[in-house]
């Protein structure tokens, strides 16, 4: 570098011969200069008044104004150069791919040797943002049209739910998720359905989860609504747990039990205080347990502080086979309003069993059957009465873009002992892209005396990473 | 009784659980080919498991729950990083094996120190399809960037069995021999062919086609991930034809009713190329880069 001084002082020296350049191109190519310079020696990058060209310092509206300035033609090609140099030299396009150095590699083994061709770089490796939360948003827009009357919500295509998520480590071992949804037809448009923390790796194969969570209970229980296979929820849950997810405030504690082998046995534990249920129950009128309206359930409305319980148990069946099912517990106090303005006050006990099988096959095709079964047991005085529902569900993946799906489902309701819904439906998923599908259903089901068809239709489309549990 | 009957069930249920424990060390590969590799270096002091299936695509899988025992017991996790196996993130969150965390001793990104190709230099939205901003990440099928994981996964094998460390040395100095010795035959194949075009279903064999100096002149696809479109076939039919493109090769994933109807159209056949270690009977790298040369000269002897 002490060489270049010398060659630019006694170019200077000479008087060279001048060239006219725009000032705005000048002060970028000194600053890319300046910036680029920062990185060699001190001595290199800081010299003496006497070796540094007279550059004229540019106005600070300079780029605007296009402000014209002259300086020695020798001067400018070789700060142009000079720049190209450090460009080179800090990171551009290399004529040779470059092997990182390891310590742990001996010197007997050369570094791949990379000049057989191939590829030009543009860059290697994964980008580390490791300050960066993965942030993403998943919109989804849902259709129905149907022919039971009673059904408020038909012929209408309408945004259903915009989530937020923002998930990432905070701690080593210690990560946030957080899921803000936006839903327009809510009362509260605004929520954030699950915020909360998870404590990993506590213990070997113990986590823990403190916030506002879905509860594990049933084999869909934690899943949110964008990776279902269908596009509502299942009418035994949202009969008899919940109508779209069982969810609270508190803690949920994981135990993956430490089995040699590839069989996998969790057991996770949880205490939540519940948000209650909006639905009411017909006390006045018995005979009319939907007020006129479309069949509905109650879900167990937990208010207060419940406790869940899950065991999930899975095991391979091969490789490309596997079979997992497990058992849900959930107990807590429950209070649904009455339509005379009081409440009915008492406790409910839920019960889960579900078993899935999935087998693999060649070209990217899947099989996917599933079945579940629930139980609803009211006590302590609630006015609702026991009540059970079940769905069986075949998922076949054609093939990366193509899903087809059959269920049945068939479910009691606790505010209206007798009558039952089943209902037998038809999916269509098309996948356009990882994060961007359509879906149809078309139903025919009985709701208690009345038969029905609709046809549902649902978009969801997702923009960024985006990660959930097991499926 | 009863309680006996649960037992004698739960016996059955778990009976492989029961064998005895091996001392090798643990390696969770995301994907086939990663797997493939870290077989190769790591011999006979690593058991080796994969969570992709072959043949399954890696932009999608499902993480679910037979998957998870597997990260819970690694000591070392073998990822490809570049945005391909995000699926990951849910089982080691399930699995709670905190030692396999980014960054520590027992993670390895196998993309370090790779030249990645295509890494967007301009902004990238939902339009542009299912882009990897980090860039291709199906880098394992260059058979010398395969040289470039296998130091990958030596490096991190040292980290956590230091005591074998001569042995991994001694086995990556003979993958970089293998790999080398059969490059010449590789690029011997190959070289009649340098230059000449050719088609693809993704942009998943770049990496490969630029290494024996084969140039991807386009893919079914419209753009990465999404689904062909009769009006970008029909686009990539007539260049094809007014091109001379000849081959057209298909990743073993992918359905064939565009791929028919290319053949139909203009008459260039489609030949279909192995997608994973362990697809169309291949059982380790090696034989999948000799398939895949295999069908891409058959593709180009058209």
């Amino acid at each position: 570098m002490t060489g270049r001084k010398i060659e630019v002082k006694k170019k200077r020296a000479f008087g060279m011969t001048t060239t006219v350049l725009s000032g705005a191109l000048l002060m970028s190519a000194a600053q890319t200069f300046a910036q680029n310079i920062e990185d060699l020696p001190i001595d290199a990058a800081t010299p003496s008044k006497a070796a540094t060209p007279s550059v004229p310092k540019a106005p600070s509206n300079s780029v605007a104004s296009g402000e014209m300035i002259m300086v020695p033609r020798a001067i400018w090609e070789k700060l142009l150069k000079d720049v190209e140099d450090l460009k080179k030299k800090n990171g551009g396009a290399p004529s040779v791919i470059p092997s990182p150095a390891t310590t742990e590699t001996p010197p007997p083994l050369e570094a791949p040797n990379t000049n057989s061709g191939g590829a030009q770089p543009s860059g290697t490796g994964s980008r580390n943002y490791l300050l960066l939360p993965d942030i993403s948003f998943i919109l989804q827009a849902k259709g129905l049209f149907g022919s039971d009357k009673r059904d408020a919500a038909r012929r209408r295509l309408n945004l259903d739910e915009g989530e937020l998520a923002i998930q990432g480590y905070v701690y080593p071992g210690i990560k946030v998720d957080t899921f803000i949804t936006a839903a327009p037809a809510e009362d509260e448009p605004f929520q954030i359905e699950e915020g909360y923390l998870t404590f990993l790796g506590l213990k070997k194969g113990l986590s823990l989860n403190v916030g506002r969570k879905f509860a594990p209970f049933g084999r869909t229980g934690e899943t949110h609504n964008h990776s279902w296979l269908y596009p509502r929820q299942l009418l035994p849950i949202q009969n008899l747990v919940s109508p779209e997810a069982l969810v609270g405030d508190g803690v949920n504690l994981h135990y993956l039990l430490p089995l040699k082998g590839k069989n996998f046995v969790r057991a996770s534990f949880g205490s939540f205080t519940g948000q209650g249920s909006s639905t009411q129950i017909n006390a006045s009128n018995p005979g009319d347990p939907f007020f006129g309206e479309v069949p509905h359930g109650t879900g167990a409305g937990f208010n207060d502080r419940f406790y869940n319980g899950r065991v999930w148990i899975g095991r391979p069946l091969g490789e490309k086979a596997e079979l997992d099912g497990g058992f849900s517990y959930a107990q807590g106090p429950s209070t649904l309003g009455l339509d005379n303005g009081a409440n009915s006050v008492g406790r409910v006990k839920l019960y889960g069993a579900d078993l899935t099988y999935r087998r693999y096959l060649q070209d990217n095709k899947r099989l996917l059957l599933r079945s579940e079964y629930f139980k609803y047991k009211p006590f302590g005085g609630l006015l609702t009465k026991s009540a059970d529902g079940y769905y069986g569900l075949v998922n076949y993946r054609l093939d990366k873009f193509n899903d087809v799906g059959l269920l049945y489902e068939n479910s009691g309701f606790p505010q209206a002992p007798g009558v039952r819904e089943n209902a037998s439906s038809l999916i269509y998923t098309k996948q356009f892209t990882e994060q961007f599908y359509l879906r149809l259903m078309g139903t025919h089901g009985q709701r208690g005396a009345q038969s029905y068809n609709e046809l549902r239709l649902q978009f969801t489309a997702g923009i960024g990473p985006h990660t959930h549990n097991l499926e | 009784m009863k309680r006996i009957k649960v037992f004698l069930l739960a016996a059955l249920f778990f009976a492989p659980s029961f064998k005895a424990a091996h001392a090798a060390t643990d390696i969770v590969a995301s994907v086939p080919e990663l797997g493939a590799i870290a077989r190769e270096v790591g011999g006979n002091k690593v058991h080796v498991d994969v969570i992709a299936l072959p043949n399954n695509d890696y932009h999608r899988v499902e993480p679910r729950p037979s998957l998870v025992q597997r990260i819970a017991k690694a000591d070392l996790l073998v990822r490809s990083g570049l945005g391909l196996d995000v699926w990951m993130d849910a089982l080691m969150n399930a699995a709670g094996n905190t030692k396999l965390n980014k960054g520590g001793n027992a993670y390895i990104d196998a993309s370090e120190g790779i030249p990645v190709l295509d890494r967007p230099n301009s902004s990238i939205t939902g339009a542009s399809g299912d882009v990897h901003p980090d860039g291709n990440p199906h880098y394992f099928y260059d058979p010398i960037y395969a040289k470039f994981v296998a130091r990958n996964i030596v490096k991190g094998l040292i980290r956590v069995d230091a005591a074998n460390a001569d042995y991994y040395r001694s086995q990556l100095a003979d993958f970089y021999k293998d790999i080398d010795g059969h490059m010449e035959g590789w690029k011997k194949e190959m070289a009649p062919y340098a230059g000449k075009p050719v088609v693809t279903y993704h942009e998943d064999y770049e990496y490969f086609l630029r290494r024996f100096g084969l140039n991807l002149y386009g893919t079914l696809e419209p753009k990465p991930g999404l689904p062909p479109s009769a009006a970008h076939v029909n686009n990539l039919m007539s260049g094809m034809k007014k091109d001379g493109v000849k081959a057209l090769v298909i990743e073993s994933i992918f359905p064939t009713k565009y791929p028919d109807l290319v053949s139909r159209t203009i008459g260039v056949k489609y030949v279909v190329s192995p997608y994973s270690v362990g697809a169309m009977g291949t059982k380790t790298y090696f034989d999948l880069i000799d398939m895949m040369v295999d069908k891409t000269k058959q593709a180009l002897s058209q």
